[in-house]
């Protein structure tokens, strides 16, 4: 994925929840955590109170 | 170190400590339940182990001079195993208990609540109920209160193969966060059992609630396949007459999740990004849980007292520890 700061809001959101069925389908996977994690980071990152962001 | 509390225990936690108010709180008597205590403290904290992860059903059922040492002490003793931490079905004071202790706190859905004093079905918005309702009961069914719950288990276990197999080979029996019928707790609990030619066709189990808000929680509900609509309907509008006479205050129509998400609800440092999959997955979230369908049920019966609950997670918001919320479930 490009940097997050190139990606659109909607595409984060969509790792999200692409990640969330990785983890739904291997619930003790730790890729499949790591991965939700860092999709749950990146969104955090871009929804979070401060400067305008990319939408 | 920690010890197993007896049912006596639970039993005495969910009456006694309402500090919470968690109208689900009877459900930690399910079997299947780790506990975990401290010597010389009151209280229980209720969890059930999964992969590895400790899946917290409410906050600890504790005084509030206990509350805090058994919170630290589970977190620790989970800590300790190497385990990670996830509570679910906090209740407000709970979570900002959690919160304040670094834990990630987010709305994950709420539980519904009807006030009974002045409940009627009369009037055009039940009119649609009352329908269901006079049509089961023209298709010949009887309902009773079972007076003994075990003459009644085999035939109960029926319904519940027959329900279960009707939702296909795939579908599981959802424990932990879901009523129960039998065991020891059963004698706390009402049944109500409806029968068409002495055929029992469905039967819904109440729990109780204890606190600010006293009554019964409308539990566990099955019914045959096919057959008559309106069975559950009317199984719970005779049980709500029964509760009436009694004076009893609430019908708990229990948790949801996904369902009355509020921004307001939020408390400060919740996570903006499981928000958003919350919201998320009330829009589009059936096939992991059917919310939509479910408040339906409840809202139809004008259960409009909303009472958020929460998730908190040990750390960061995890999207793996929330999938192991459902896999304490046994639903994955």
């Amino acid at each position: 994925m490009a940097p997050s700061h190139e990606v659109s809001t909607e595409t984060l959101q969509q790792a999200l929840v692409t990640s969330l069925m990785r983890v739904l389908a291997q619930p003790d996977d730790p890729e499949a955590a790591r991965e939700a994690d860092t999709a749950v980071r990146a969104l955090e990152t871009r929804l979070a109170p401060g400067p305008e962001r990319r939408r | 170190m920690s010890a197993t509390a007896t049912d006596a225990q639970i039993l005495r936690a969910v009456a006694r400590y309402t500090g919470a108010q968690n109208p689900s709180a009877f459900l930690a008597l399910n079997r299947g339940n780790d506990t975990f205590t401290l010597p010389g403290t009151d209280g229980v904290v209720v969890y059930r182990r999964t992969g590895r992860y400790a899946v917290q059903f409410g906050g600890p059922f504790a005084p509030d001079d206990s509350y805090g040492p058994l919170l630290d002490g589970f977190r620790a003793h989970v800590t300790g195993q190497g385990l990670h931490l996830v509570g679910v079905q906090l209740q407000h004071g709970d979570a900002r208990a959690y919160a304040r202790r670094g834990f990630t706190v987010n709305q994950i859905g709420a539980s519904w609540a009807l006030p009974l004093k002045d409940f009627t079905l009369r009037g055009t918005p039940f009119m649609q109920l009352r329908n269901k309702i006079s049509r089961a009961l023209r298709n010949g069914l009887m309902i009773q209160e079972a007076a003994r719950p075990e003459d009644w288990y085999a035939r109960l276990r029926a319904v519940d193969a027959a329900w279960l197999g009707a939702k296909g080979e795939h579908v599981r029996e959802l424990e932990f966060l879901v009523g129960e019928v039998g065991g020891d707790a059963q004698a706390h609990r009402r049944l109500f059992v409806g029968t068409i030619e002495d055929q029992v066709v469905a039967y819904l189990s109440y729990s109780p609630v204890h606190g600010a808000r006293p009554g019964w929680l409308h539990d566990l509900s099955r019914r045959v396949p096919g057959g008559s609509p309106g069975l559950m309907e009317a199984l719970n509008a005779h049980a709500i007459g029964v509760f009436q006479s009694e004076g009893t205050p609430w019908l708990h129509f229990g948790f949801t999740p996904f369902t009355g998400l509020r921004d307001t609800a939020e408390l400060p440092g919740h996570s903006p990004a499981f928000q958003w999959l919350m919201h998320y997955l009330w829009e589009h979230g059936e096939a992991l849980y059917p919310a939509r369908t479910q408040l339906a049920y409840k809202l139809k019966w004008g259960a409009r007292e909303m009472i958020p609950e929460y998730v908190a997670f040990d750390g960061q918001a995890s999207p793996a520890a929330f999938v192991h919320i459902f896999r304490a479930c046994n639903a994955l």
